[in-house]
Protein backbone atom coordinates (compact mmCIF):
# COMPACT_ATOMS: atom_id res chain seq x y z
CA UNK A 1 0.00 0.00 0.00
CA UNK A 2 1.21 3.26 -1.18
CA UNK A 3 0.93 6.60 1.16
CA UNK A 4 -0.98 7.86 -1.55
CA UNK A 5 -3.47 4.69 -1.46
CA UNK A 6 -3.53 5.20 2.20
CA UNK A 7 -4.66 8.68 2.58
CA UNK A 8 -7.50 8.11 0.34
CA UNK A 9 -8.42 5.15 2.41
CA UNK A 10 -8.18 7.18 5.84
CA UNK A 11 -10.55 9.99 4.20
CA UNK A 12 -13.04 7.29 3.26
CA UNK A 13 -12.80 5.95 6.83
CA UNK A 14 -12.81 9.42 7.93
CA UNK A 15 -9.44 9.03 10.14
CA UNK A 16 -7.02 11.31 10.79
CA UNK A 17 -3.17 10.28 10.24
CA UNK A 18 -0.26 11.56 12.09
CA UNK A 19 3.37 12.37 10.25
CA UNK A 20 4.38 8.61 12.03
CA UNK A 21 1.78 7.07 10.93
CA UNK A 22 1.78 8.47 7.83
CA UNK A 23 5.38 6.89 7.77
CA UNK A 24 5.27 3.49 8.83
CA UNK A 25 1.70 2.41 8.24
CA UNK A 26 2.31 1.81 4.42
CA UNK A 27 5.07 -0.57 5.19
CA UNK A 28 3.30 -2.14 7.72
CA UNK A 29 0.17 -2.98 6.36
CA UNK A 30 1.97 -4.00 3.27
CA UNK A 31 3.02 -6.65 5.43
CA UNK A 32 -0.51 -8.05 6.71
CA UNK A 33 -1.72 -7.91 3.14
CA UNK A 34 1.03 -10.18 1.84
CA UNK A 35 0.52 -12.31 4.59
CA UNK A 36 -3.10 -12.19 3.98
CA UNK A 37 -2.98 -12.64 -0.13
CA UNK A 38 -1.75 -16.34 1.13
CA UNK A 39 -5.44 -16.72 1.30
CA UNK A 40 -5.18 -16.47 -2.69
CA UNK A 41 -3.93 -20.09 -2.95
CA UNK A 42 -7.19 -22.05 -1.24
CA UNK A 43 -9.76 -23.26 -3.30
CA UNK A 44 -12.96 -21.97 -2.50
CA UNK A 45 -14.60 -22.43 -5.64
CA UNK A 46 -17.70 -24.13 -4.49
CA UNK A 47 -17.79 -22.82 -1.11
CA UNK A 48 -20.45 -20.65 0.04
CA UNK A 49 -19.29 -17.36 2.46
CA UNK A 50 -19.85 -17.50 6.48
CA UNK A 51 -21.10 -14.42 7.89
CA UNK A 52 -22.05 -15.73 11.17
CA UNK A 53 -20.70 -18.74 12.64
CA UNK A 54 -23.79 -20.43 14.66
CA UNK A 55 -27.04 -19.68 12.27
CA UNK A 56 -30.11 -18.15 14.24
CA UNK A 57 -33.41 -17.97 13.51
CA UNK A 58 -34.60 -14.16 12.70
CA UNK A 59 -37.14 -13.26 15.44
CA UNK A 60 -39.72 -10.28 15.21
CA UNK A 61 -40.31 -9.05 18.67
CA UNK A 62 -43.65 -8.28 20.00
CA UNK A 63 -44.68 -4.02 19.00
CA UNK A 64 -45.00 -3.15 22.37
CA UNK A 65 -44.92 0.16 24.06
CA UNK A 66 -41.91 0.51 26.66
CA UNK A 67 -40.30 3.48 28.33
CA UNK A 68 -37.71 4.29 26.53
CA UNK A 69 -34.31 6.46 27.81
CA UNK A 70 -35.20 9.76 29.16
CA UNK A 71 -34.24 12.64 27.23
CA UNK A 72 -31.63 14.06 29.66
CA UNK A 73 -30.64 10.92 29.64
CA UNK A 74 -29.71 9.97 25.97
CA UNK A 75 -28.55 13.63 25.75
CA UNK A 76 -25.95 13.40 28.65
CA UNK A 77 -22.80 12.42 26.91
CA UNK A 78 -22.83 14.62 24.04
CA UNK A 79 -19.96 17.05 23.34
CA UNK A 80 -22.27 20.08 22.19
CA UNK A 81 -25.42 19.74 23.24
CA UNK A 82 -28.25 22.85 22.93
CA UNK A 83 -32.06 22.77 23.29
CA UNK A 84 -32.40 19.04 23.36
CA UNK A 85 -30.48 18.85 19.91
CA UNK A 86 -26.57 17.27 19.36
CA UNK A 87 -25.23 20.68 17.96
CA UNK A 88 -22.36 19.66 15.18
CA UNK A 89 -20.27 22.40 12.84
CA UNK A 90 -22.31 23.47 10.08
CA UNK A 91 -23.34 21.18 7.29
CA UNK A 92 -24.90 23.13 4.69
CA UNK A 93 -23.52 26.57 3.00
CA UNK A 94 -25.38 29.53 3.46
CA UNK A 95 -27.02 30.84 0.06
CA UNK B 1 -5.52 -18.57 52.48
CA UNK B 2 -6.56 -15.01 51.99
CA UNK B 3 -10.11 -14.63 51.43
CA UNK B 4 -9.23 -12.58 48.08
CA UNK B 5 -7.57 -16.01 47.15
CA UNK B 6 -10.24 -17.90 47.10
CA UNK B 7 -12.00 -19.18 44.50
CA UNK B 8 -16.04 -18.08 43.77
CA UNK B 9 -17.18 -21.82 45.85
CA UNK B 10 -14.87 -21.75 48.96
CA UNK B 11 -16.32 -18.09 49.07
CA UNK B 12 -20.02 -19.56 48.46
CA UNK B 13 -19.43 -22.14 51.18
CA UNK B 14 -18.14 -19.57 53.75
CA UNK B 15 -21.12 -17.45 52.96
CA UNK B 16 -23.54 -19.83 53.42
CA UNK B 17 -21.97 -21.33 56.64
CA UNK B 18 -22.02 -17.75 58.38
CA UNK B 19 -17.80 -17.84 58.72
CA UNK B 20 -17.45 -14.82 56.64
CA UNK B 21 -19.70 -11.67 55.25
CA UNK B 22 -19.42 -10.23 51.63
CA UNK B 23 -18.18 -7.39 53.35
CA UNK B 24 -15.27 -9.01 55.12
CA UNK B 25 -14.51 -10.53 51.46
CA UNK B 26 -15.04 -7.09 49.98
CA UNK B 27 -12.15 -5.70 52.46
CA UNK B 28 -9.46 -8.47 51.53
CA UNK B 29 -10.19 -7.81 48.05
CA UNK B 30 -9.56 -4.22 48.21
CA UNK B 31 -6.42 -4.35 51.09
CA UNK B 32 -4.89 -6.19 48.44
CA UNK B 33 -5.60 -3.49 45.75
CA UNK B 34 -4.12 -1.38 48.29
CA UNK B 35 -1.32 -3.11 48.20
CA UNK B 36 -0.71 -4.08 45.01
CA UNK B 37 -2.58 -1.92 42.16
CA UNK B 38 0.65 0.30 41.82
CA UNK B 39 2.76 -1.87 40.60
CA UNK B 40 -0.14 -4.56 38.66
CA UNK B 41 -2.17 -1.88 37.22
CA UNK B 42 -5.17 -3.74 36.32
CA UNK B 43 -7.89 -1.49 36.84
CA UNK B 44 -9.29 1.64 34.93
CA UNK B 45 -11.88 2.47 37.57
CA UNK B 46 -12.76 1.39 41.12
CA UNK B 47 -15.70 1.39 42.50
CA UNK B 48 -15.14 1.51 46.26
CA UNK B 49 -17.85 3.34 47.66
CA UNK B 50 -20.62 1.50 45.04
CA UNK B 51 -18.65 -1.84 45.72
CA UNK B 52 -19.52 -1.58 49.85
CA UNK B 53 -22.89 -0.84 49.49
CA UNK B 54 -23.43 -3.38 47.04
CA UNK B 55 -21.48 -5.84 49.56
CA UNK B 56 -23.70 -4.63 52.06
CA UNK B 57 -26.69 -5.21 50.12
CA UNK B 58 -26.18 -8.73 48.89
CA UNK B 59 -25.13 -9.89 53.15
CA UNK B 60 -28.75 -8.86 53.55
CA UNK B 61 -29.32 -11.02 50.43
CA UNK B 62 -27.32 -13.59 52.01
CA UNK B 63 -29.07 -13.33 55.24
CA UNK B 64 -32.39 -13.43 53.84
CA UNK B 65 -31.69 -16.92 51.90
CA UNK B 66 -30.31 -16.04 48.82
CA UNK B 67 -28.86 -18.80 47.15
CA UNK B 68 -27.26 -17.42 44.23
CA UNK B 69 -23.29 -18.54 44.02
CA UNK B 70 -22.29 -15.28 42.86
CA UNK B 71 -23.87 -13.47 45.84
CA UNK B 72 -21.52 -11.30 47.92
CA UNK B 73 -18.62 -12.59 45.63
CA UNK B 74 -15.99 -9.40 43.90
CA UNK B 75 -16.25 -9.64 40.04
CA UNK B 76 -14.19 -7.51 38.24
CA UNK B 77 -15.62 -6.05 34.95
CA UNK B 78 -13.27 -5.27 31.65
CA UNK B 79 -14.14 -1.60 30.72
CA UNK B 80 -16.22 -2.39 27.36
CA UNK B 81 -18.88 -3.58 28.94
CA UNK B 82 -21.68 -0.89 29.59
CA UNK B 83 -22.12 -0.62 33.52
CA UNK B 84 -24.78 2.33 34.44
CA UNK B 85 -23.23 5.69 35.98
CA UNK B 86 -19.82 4.06 36.09
CA UNK B 87 -17.33 5.39 33.08
CA UNK B 88 -16.73 3.33 30.56
CA UNK B 89 -13.56 4.01 28.36
CA UNK B 90 -12.78 0.93 26.28
CA UNK B 91 -9.25 2.32 27.39
CA UNK B 92 -10.14 4.48 24.63
CA UNK B 93 -8.90 8.76 24.70
CA UNK B 94 -12.56 8.78 23.00
CA UNK B 95 -14.91 7.57 25.56
CA UNK B 96 -12.63 8.64 28.45
CA UNK B 97 -15.62 10.35 30.21
CA UNK B 98 -18.02 8.40 28.80
CA UNK B 99 -21.12 7.29 31.20
CA UNK B 100 -23.01 4.13 29.93
CA UNK B 101 -26.76 5.23 31.16
CA UNK B 102 -27.63 1.24 31.44
CA UNK B 103 -25.74 -2.22 32.15
CA UNK B 104 -24.71 -4.76 29.56
CA UNK B 105 -26.47 -7.48 29.84
CA UNK B 106 -23.99 -10.00 31.45
CA UNK B 107 -23.43 -6.68 34.00
CA UNK B 108 -27.27 -6.51 34.50
CA UNK B 109 -27.50 -10.36 35.36
CA UNK B 110 -24.51 -10.10 37.68
CA UNK B 111 -26.03 -7.64 39.33
CA UNK B 112 -29.05 -9.31 39.75
CA UNK B 113 -27.27 -12.18 41.38
CA UNK B 114 -26.33 -10.00 44.21
CA UNK B 115 -22.48 -10.09 42.85
CA UNK B 116 -20.18 -7.16 43.69
CA UNK B 117 -18.38 -4.86 40.92
CA UNK B 118 -14.88 -4.19 42.26
CA UNK B 119 -13.92 -1.63 39.05
CA UNK B 120 -13.71 -1.79 35.70
CA UNK B 121 -10.44 -3.48 33.98
CA UNK B 122 -7.39 -2.43 31.57
CA UNK B 123 -7.98 -3.65 27.75
CA UNK B 124 -5.54 -2.79 24.55
CA UNK B 125 -8.00 0.13 23.49
CA UNK B 126 -11.58 -1.58 22.20
CA UNK B 127 -10.31 -4.87 22.66
CA UNK B 128 -7.77 -4.59 19.75
CA UNK B 129 -4.52 -6.29 20.75
CA UNK B 130 -2.53 -9.09 22.60
CA UNK B 131 -1.02 -7.54 25.49
CA UNK B 132 -3.21 -4.76 26.79
CA UNK B 133 0.11 -2.51 25.62
CA UNK B 134 -2.62 -0.44 23.36
CA UNK B 135 -4.64 0.48 26.05
CA UNK B 136 -4.50 4.40 25.61
CA UNK B 137 -4.35 5.22 29.74
CA UNK B 138 -1.81 2.66 31.72
CA UNK B 139 0.30 -0.11 31.38
CA UNK B 140 -1.15 -3.63 33.31
CA UNK B 141 1.70 -5.82 34.12
CA UNK B 142 1.85 -9.70 34.99
CA UNK B 143 1.63 -10.65 38.31
CA UNK B 144 4.08 -13.22 38.07
CA UNK B 145 6.71 -11.41 36.19
CA UNK B 146 6.21 -7.71 36.28
CA UNK B 147 8.08 -7.21 32.98
CA UNK B 148 5.96 -9.08 31.08
CA UNK B 149 2.63 -8.23 29.36
CA UNK B 150 -0.15 -9.99 30.81
CA UNK B 151 -1.64 -11.25 27.79
CA UNK B 152 -4.51 -9.50 26.13
CA UNK B 153 -7.02 -7.78 25.37
CA UNK B 154 -8.76 -9.13 28.60
CA UNK B 155 -5.32 -8.14 30.00
CA UNK B 156 -6.59 -5.98 33.33
CA UNK B 157 -9.23 -8.64 34.10
CA UNK B 158 -6.60 -11.84 34.32
CA UNK B 159 -4.01 -9.42 36.13
CA UNK B 160 -6.40 -8.54 38.53
CA UNK B 161 -7.88 -12.20 39.24
CA UNK B 162 -4.23 -13.70 39.52
CA UNK B 163 -3.03 -10.98 41.63
CA UNK B 164 -6.26 -11.49 43.97
CA UNK B 165 -7.44 -8.06 42.85
CA UNK B 166 -10.89 -10.17 42.70
CA UNK B 167 -12.36 -13.25 43.15
CA UNK B 168 -13.51 -13.57 39.34
CA UNK B 169 -13.85 -11.46 36.33
CA UNK B 170 -15.38 -10.73 32.93
CA UNK B 171 -13.47 -10.66 29.57
CA UNK B 172 -14.43 -10.51 26.00
CA UNK B 173 -12.60 -12.32 23.26
CA UNK B 174 -12.67 -11.97 19.94
CA UNK B 175 -9.65 -14.00 18.64
CA UNK B 176 -8.42 -15.11 22.07
CA UNK B 177 -9.02 -12.30 24.28
CA UNK B 178 -10.21 -14.13 27.35
CA UNK B 179 -8.18 -17.40 26.41
CA UNK B 180 -4.55 -15.75 26.26
CA UNK B 181 -4.24 -13.52 28.67
CA UNK B 182 -5.84 -16.26 31.22
CA UNK B 183 -3.17 -18.21 29.92
CA UNK B 184 -0.57 -15.80 30.50
CA UNK B 185 -2.06 -15.16 34.45
CA UNK B 186 -2.49 -18.81 35.42
CA UNK B 187 -6.12 -18.96 35.72
CA UNK B 188 -8.97 -19.87 33.67
CA UNK B 189 -10.93 -18.42 30.73
CA UNK B 190 -13.81 -19.54 29.20
CA UNK B 191 -15.09 -18.29 25.61
CA UNK B 192 -18.74 -19.67 25.11
CA UNK B 193 -20.42 -21.12 22.04
CA UNK B 194 -21.44 -17.93 19.81
CA UNK B 195 -24.76 -17.26 20.86
CA UNK B 196 -24.83 -18.38 24.15
CA UNK B 197 -24.17 -15.20 26.50
CA UNK B 198 -26.07 -12.47 25.29
CA UNK B 199 -23.75 -9.32 23.60
CA UNK B 200 -26.06 -6.34 24.30
CA UNK B 201 -24.62 -3.43 25.99
CA UNK B 202 -20.88 -4.62 24.69
CA UNK B 203 -18.81 -2.17 22.54
CA UNK B 204 -18.42 -4.32 19.33
CA UNK B 205 -15.35 -4.94 17.99
CA UNK B 206 -16.19 -7.83 15.51
CA UNK B 207 -19.54 -8.67 15.98
CA UNK B 208 -19.32 -12.27 14.58
CA UNK B 209 -16.65 -13.28 16.70
CA UNK B 210 -17.20 -11.30 19.43
CA UNK B 211 -17.99 -13.34 23.17
CA UNK B 212 -18.09 -12.73 26.29
CA UNK B 213 -16.91 -15.30 29.45
CA UNK B 214 -15.83 -15.79 32.89
CA UNK B 215 -12.14 -15.80 33.70
CA UNK B 216 -11.83 -17.90 36.92
CA UNK B 217 -9.30 -19.20 39.43
CA UNK B 218 -11.00 -22.62 38.55
CA UNK B 219 -13.42 -24.89 36.27
CA UNK B 220 -16.14 -24.92 38.59
CA UNK B 221 -15.86 -21.26 38.99
CA UNK B 222 -16.12 -20.70 35.69
CA UNK B 223 -19.47 -23.10 35.37
CA UNK B 224 -20.70 -20.80 38.28
CA UNK B 225 -20.44 -17.46 36.27
CA UNK B 226 -21.09 -18.79 32.83
CA UNK B 227 -24.44 -20.33 33.99
CA UNK B 228 -25.52 -16.73 35.84
CA UNK B 229 -24.49 -14.74 32.51
CA UNK B 230 -25.61 -17.77 29.47
CA UNK B 231 -29.06 -17.54 27.66
CA UNK B 232 -31.13 -15.94 25.72
CA UNK B 233 -31.74 -12.29 24.87
CA UNK B 234 -34.25 -10.63 22.83
CA UNK B 235 -32.03 -7.21 22.76
CA UNK B 236 -29.28 -9.11 21.08
CA UNK B 237 -30.70 -10.81 18.16
CA UNK B 238 -27.84 -13.20 17.35
CA UNK B 239 -27.97 -14.39 20.65
CA UNK B 240 -29.63 -18.27 21.10
CA UNK B 241 -32.73 -19.86 22.10
CA UNK B 242 -32.59 -23.05 24.04
CA UNK B 243 -32.18 -23.97 27.26
CA UNK B 244 -29.60 -23.43 29.30
CA UNK B 245 -27.97 -26.69 31.00
CA UNK B 246 -26.68 -26.72 34.33
CA UNK B 247 -23.00 -26.33 34.09
CA UNK B 248 -21.82 -27.03 37.64
CA UNK B 249 -23.74 -30.41 37.20
CA UNK B 250 -21.28 -31.38 34.56
CA UNK B 251 -18.40 -31.49 36.30
CA UNK B 252 -18.60 -35.41 37.25
CA UNK B 253 -14.41 -35.97 36.51
CA UNK B 254 -15.52 -38.85 34.27
CA UNK B 255 -14.16 -38.74 31.00
CA UNK B 256 -13.96 -42.34 30.42
CA UNK B 257 -14.34 -43.11 26.68
CA UNK B 258 -14.44 -39.43 25.43
CA UNK B 259 -12.24 -39.23 22.29
CA UNK B 260 -9.87 -36.24 22.60
CA UNK B 261 -8.53 -35.12 19.34
CA UNK B 262 -5.39 -33.37 19.21
CA UNK B 263 -4.50 -31.23 15.57
CA UNK B 264 -1.38 -31.86 14.45
CA UNK B 265 -1.28 -28.64 12.58
CA UNK B 266 -1.32 -26.56 16.17
CA UNK B 267 1.41 -28.33 17.64
CA UNK B 268 3.78 -27.02 15.02
CA UNK B 269 6.10 -24.40 13.68
CA UNK B 270 6.76 -21.48 16.04
CA UNK B 271 5.43 -23.43 19.26
CA UNK B 272 7.64 -23.17 22.27
CA UNK B 273 8.94 -26.60 22.99
CA UNK B 274 8.06 -26.34 26.58
CA UNK B 275 4.60 -25.78 25.70
CA UNK B 276 4.31 -28.83 23.55
CA UNK B 277 5.95 -30.58 26.41
CA UNK B 278 2.98 -29.36 28.85
CA UNK B 279 0.67 -30.00 25.98
CA UNK B 280 1.72 -33.63 25.57
CA UNK B 281 1.96 -34.18 29.14
CA UNK B 282 -1.71 -33.23 29.56
CA UNK B 283 -2.60 -35.67 27.19
CA UNK B 284 -1.07 -38.30 28.75
CA UNK B 285 -2.98 -37.41 31.78
CA UNK B 286 -6.52 -37.97 29.75
CA UNK B 287 -5.48 -40.86 28.64
CA UNK B 288 -4.43 -42.11 32.26
CA UNK B 289 -8.36 -41.02 32.97
CA UNK B 290 -10.08 -43.09 30.29
CA UNK B 291 -10.51 -40.69 27.25
CA UNK B 292 -8.53 -41.84 24.21
CA UNK B 293 -6.19 -39.16 22.43
CA UNK B 294 -6.02 -38.96 18.64
CA UNK B 295 -4.27 -37.26 16.25
CA UNK B 296 -6.55 -35.84 13.94
CA UNK B 297 -6.03 -32.82 11.61
CA UNK B 298 -7.46 -29.51 10.74
CA UNK B 299 -6.35 -28.81 7.14
CA UNK B 300 -7.42 -25.29 7.10
CA UNK B 301 -5.88 -23.93 10.20
CA UNK B 302 -2.99 -22.44 9.00
CA UNK B 303 -5.07 -19.77 6.92
CA UNK B 304 -7.41 -18.75 10.39
CA UNK B 305 -4.89 -16.19 10.84
CA UNK B 306 -5.15 -14.16 7.90
CA UNK B 307 -8.99 -15.06 7.56
CA UNK B 308 -9.01 -13.89 11.02
CA UNK B 309 -7.72 -10.35 10.60
CA UNK B 310 -9.64 -9.65 7.23
CA UNK B 311 -12.86 -10.11 8.84
CA UNK B 312 -11.96 -8.47 12.32
CA UNK B 313 -10.52 -5.76 10.36
CA UNK B 314 -13.46 -5.36 8.03
CA UNK B 315 -15.94 -5.58 11.33
CA UNK B 316 -14.37 -2.77 13.17
CA UNK B 317 -14.24 -0.38 10.28
CA UNK B 318 -17.84 -0.64 10.07
CA UNK B 319 -18.49 -0.84 14.39
CA UNK B 320 -16.08 1.49 15.02
CA UNK B 321 -17.30 4.22 12.90
CA UNK B 322 -20.06 5.25 15.41
CA UNK B 323 -16.94 6.86 17.44
CA UNK B 324 -17.56 10.30 15.69
CA UNK B 325 -17.86 12.75 18.52
CA UNK B 326 -21.28 13.80 17.66
CA UNK B 327 -23.58 11.94 20.64
CA UNK B 328 -21.23 10.95 23.24
CA UNK B 329 -17.28 10.78 23.82
CA UNK B 330 -14.29 12.89 22.78
CA UNK B 331 -14.53 15.66 19.89
CA UNK B 332 -11.47 17.87 18.58
CA UNK B 333 -12.52 21.30 18.91
CA UNK B 334 -12.45 24.10 16.25
CA UNK B 335 -13.38 21.87 12.55
CA UNK B 336 -14.65 23.92 10.08
CA UNK B 337 -16.97 21.52 9.22
CA UNK B 338 -18.34 18.23 9.92
CA UNK B 339 -16.47 16.00 7.69
CA UNK B 340 -13.34 17.49 9.09
CA UNK B 341 -14.82 17.26 12.76
CA UNK B 342 -15.20 13.79 12.42
CA UNK B 343 -11.03 13.35 10.95
CA UNK B 344 -10.34 15.25 13.34
CA UNK B 345 -11.81 13.27 16.09
CA UNK B 346 -10.95 9.80 14.89
CA UNK B 347 -7.17 11.09 14.62
CA UNK B 348 -7.10 10.55 18.66
CA UNK B 349 -7.44 6.84 18.17
CA UNK B 350 -4.42 4.24 18.56
CA UNK B 351 -2.77 2.84 15.75
CA UNK B 352 -3.67 -0.62 16.45
CA UNK B 353 -7.45 0.67 15.96
CA UNK B 354 -6.28 3.00 13.37
CA UNK B 355 -4.58 0.08 11.49
CA UNK B 356 -7.73 -2.12 11.55
CA UNK B 357 -10.17 0.62 10.45
CA UNK B 358 -7.98 1.65 7.43
CA UNK B 359 -7.18 -1.96 6.05
CA UNK B 360 -11.08 -2.94 6.51
CA UNK B 361 -11.80 -0.12 4.86
CA UNK B 362 -9.62 -1.14 1.86
CA UNK B 363 -10.73 -4.96 2.49
CA UNK B 364 -14.15 -3.47 1.75
CA UNK B 365 -14.09 -1.34 -0.96
CA UNK B 366 -15.09 -2.06 -4.50
CA UNK B 367 -12.27 -3.59 -6.73
CA UNK B 368 -10.91 -5.20 -3.01
CA UNK B 369 -14.70 -6.56 -1.66
CA UNK B 370 -14.34 -10.07 -3.35
CA UNK B 371 -10.26 -10.74 -3.49
CA UNK B 372 -10.38 -10.02 0.53
CA UNK B 373 -13.34 -9.82 2.65
CA UNK B 374 -15.56 -12.43 0.32
CA UNK B 375 -12.24 -14.67 -0.02
CA UNK B 376 -12.14 -14.88 3.93
CA UNK B 377 -15.63 -15.50 4.40
CA UNK B 378 -15.15 -18.59 2.41
CA UNK B 379 -12.33 -19.81 3.80
CA UNK B 380 -13.72 -19.43 7.58
CA UNK B 381 -16.92 -22.01 5.71
CA UNK B 382 -13.79 -24.25 5.27
CA UNK B 383 -12.18 -23.99 8.84
CA UNK B 384 -15.39 -24.50 10.25
CA UNK B 385 -16.04 -27.39 8.04
CA UNK B 386 -13.02 -29.17 9.47
CA UNK B 387 -14.28 -28.81 13.03
CA UNK B 388 -17.28 -30.25 11.82
CA UNK B 389 -15.65 -33.24 10.68
CA UNK B 390 -13.37 -33.42 13.61
CA UNK B 391 -16.15 -33.86 16.06
CA UNK B 392 -18.12 -36.66 14.34
CA UNK B 393 -15.02 -38.42 15.74
CA UNK B 394 -14.12 -35.95 18.81
CA UNK B 395 -15.95 -35.05 21.41
CA UNK B 396 -13.11 -32.61 22.67
CA UNK B 397 -10.03 -30.80 20.48
CA UNK B 398 -7.29 -30.19 22.62
CA UNK B 399 -4.34 -27.34 21.59
CA UNK B 400 -2.04 -25.10 23.42
CA UNK B 401 -3.46 -21.68 24.18
CA UNK B 402 -0.56 -19.95 23.37
CA UNK B 403 2.69 -20.58 21.25
CA UNK B 404 4.96 -19.32 24.44
CA UNK B 405 4.18 -18.31 27.86
CA UNK B 406 4.04 -14.65 28.76
CA UNK B 407 6.41 -12.39 26.72
CA UNK B 408 8.16 -9.08 27.86
CA UNK B 409 7.08 -5.84 27.13
CA UNK B 410 7.49 -3.81 23.48
CA UNK B 411 8.77 -7.59 22.83
CA UNK B 412 5.99 -7.56 20.01
CA UNK B 413 4.50 -4.26 19.65
CA UNK B 414 6.96 -3.08 16.80
CA UNK B 415 5.71 -5.72 14.09
CA UNK B 416 1.69 -5.88 13.65
CA UNK B 417 2.07 -9.59 12.18
CA UNK B 418 4.30 -10.95 14.99
CA UNK B 419 1.95 -9.61 17.61
CA UNK B 420 -1.02 -11.03 15.61
CA UNK B 421 0.74 -15.05 15.83
CA UNK B 422 -0.15 -14.70 19.94
CA UNK B 423 -3.90 -15.51 18.82
CA UNK B 424 -2.93 -17.94 16.39
CA UNK B 425 -3.99 -21.35 18.93
CA UNK B 426 -7.13 -18.90 19.66
CA UNK B 427 -8.76 -17.41 17.00
CA UNK B 428 -9.69 -20.66 15.13
CA UNK B 429 -12.50 -21.20 17.64
CA UNK B 430 -13.96 -17.63 17.19
CA UNK B 431 -14.18 -18.41 13.50
CA UNK B 432 -16.23 -21.31 13.97
CA UNK B 433 -17.87 -20.20 17.01
CA UNK B 434 -17.24 -22.88 18.90
CA UNK B 435 -16.70 -23.07 23.08
CA UNK B 436 -13.28 -22.96 23.74
CA UNK B 437 -11.88 -23.22 27.36
CA UNK B 438 -8.18 -22.61 28.99
CA UNK B 439 -6.53 -24.38 31.89
CA UNK B 440 -3.50 -23.92 34.01
CA UNK B 441 -1.34 -26.85 32.69
CA UNK B 442 2.32 -26.64 33.76
CA UNK B 443 5.09 -23.59 34.68
CA UNK B 444 7.74 -23.56 32.24
CA UNK B 445 11.65 -22.96 33.26
CA UNK B 446 11.01 -19.26 34.20
CA UNK B 447 8.01 -19.99 36.37
CA UNK B 448 5.56 -19.04 34.02
CA UNK B 449 2.16 -20.20 33.75
CA UNK B 450 1.02 -22.50 30.47
CA UNK B 451 -2.12 -22.51 28.91
CA UNK B 452 -4.21 -25.67 27.95
CA UNK B 453 -6.73 -25.63 25.61
CA UNK B 454 -9.95 -27.24 25.47
CA UNK B 455 -12.66 -26.62 22.53
CA UNK B 456 -15.92 -28.42 21.55
CA UNK B 457 -18.98 -28.90 19.89
CA UNK B 458 -21.28 -25.86 19.80
CA UNK B 459 -23.54 -25.21 22.45
CA UNK B 460 -21.55 -28.67 24.55
CA UNK B 461 -19.63 -26.67 27.31
CA UNK B 462 -20.62 -29.42 29.62
CA UNK B 463 -18.29 -31.63 28.01
CA UNK B 464 -15.37 -29.16 27.74
CA UNK B 465 -16.09 -27.69 31.18
CA UNK B 466 -16.38 -31.53 32.19
CA UNK B 467 -12.79 -32.40 30.59
CA UNK B 468 -11.37 -29.02 31.99
CA UNK B 469 -12.46 -30.22 35.19
CA UNK B 470 -10.88 -33.83 35.54
CA UNK B 471 -7.61 -32.69 34.29
CA UNK B 472 -7.46 -29.84 36.93
CA UNK B 473 -8.68 -32.03 39.74
CA UNK B 474 -5.99 -34.59 38.44
CA UNK B 475 -2.95 -32.88 37.29
CA UNK B 476 -1.70 -31.75 40.69
CA UNK B 477 -0.05 -28.42 39.73
CA UNK B 478 1.51 -27.17 42.62
CA UNK B 479 -0.42 -23.81 43.64
CA UNK B 480 2.44 -21.58 43.07
CA UNK B 481 1.42 -17.22 44.43
CA UNK B 482 2.53 -14.60 41.49
CA UNK B 483 5.81 -12.65 42.42
CA UNK B 484 3.14 -9.75 43.63
CA UNK B 485 2.05 -11.53 46.30
CA UNK B 486 5.43 -12.45 47.58
CA UNK B 487 6.50 -9.01 47.72
CA UNK B 488 3.68 -8.17 49.88
CA UNK B 489 3.78 -10.88 52.27
CA UNK B 490 7.42 -10.52 53.10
Amino acid sequence: MTLQELEAVAVTARVGLTEEEKETFPEQISQIIAHIRTLDGVDTHDTAPTFYPIKQAGFLREDEVEPSLPKEQALANGPDVVDGYFRVPRIIEEE
Amino acid sequence: MQLNEMTIHQLRELLRAGEVSSWEILEAVFAKIDAVEGEVGAYLTLCRDEAFAQAQRADEMLAAGETSPLCGIPIAVKDNFSTAGVRTTCASRLLENYIPPFDAAAVAKLKKNGAVLVGKTNLDEFGLGSSTENSQYQCTRNPWDLSRVPGGSSGGSAAAVAAGEAAAALGTDTGGSIRQPAAFCGIVGLKPTYGLVSRYGVVAAADSMDHIGPMTRDVRDAALMLQAIAGWDPKDPTSARGDVPDYEASLTENIKGLVVGLPRELMGNGLDSEVKEAVFGAANLLESLGARVEEISLPHAEYAMATFYVIVSAEISSNLARFDGVRYGYRAAEAEDTVSMFIKTREALGQEAKRRILMGTYFLQAGNYETYYLKALKVRTLIKEDFEKAFQRCNVIISPTTPTAAFAFGHKTRTPVTMYQSDIYTCTANLAGIPALTVPCGYNQAGLPIGLQIMGKPFDEETVLRVGHAYEQHAGLPRRQPQTEVKTNG
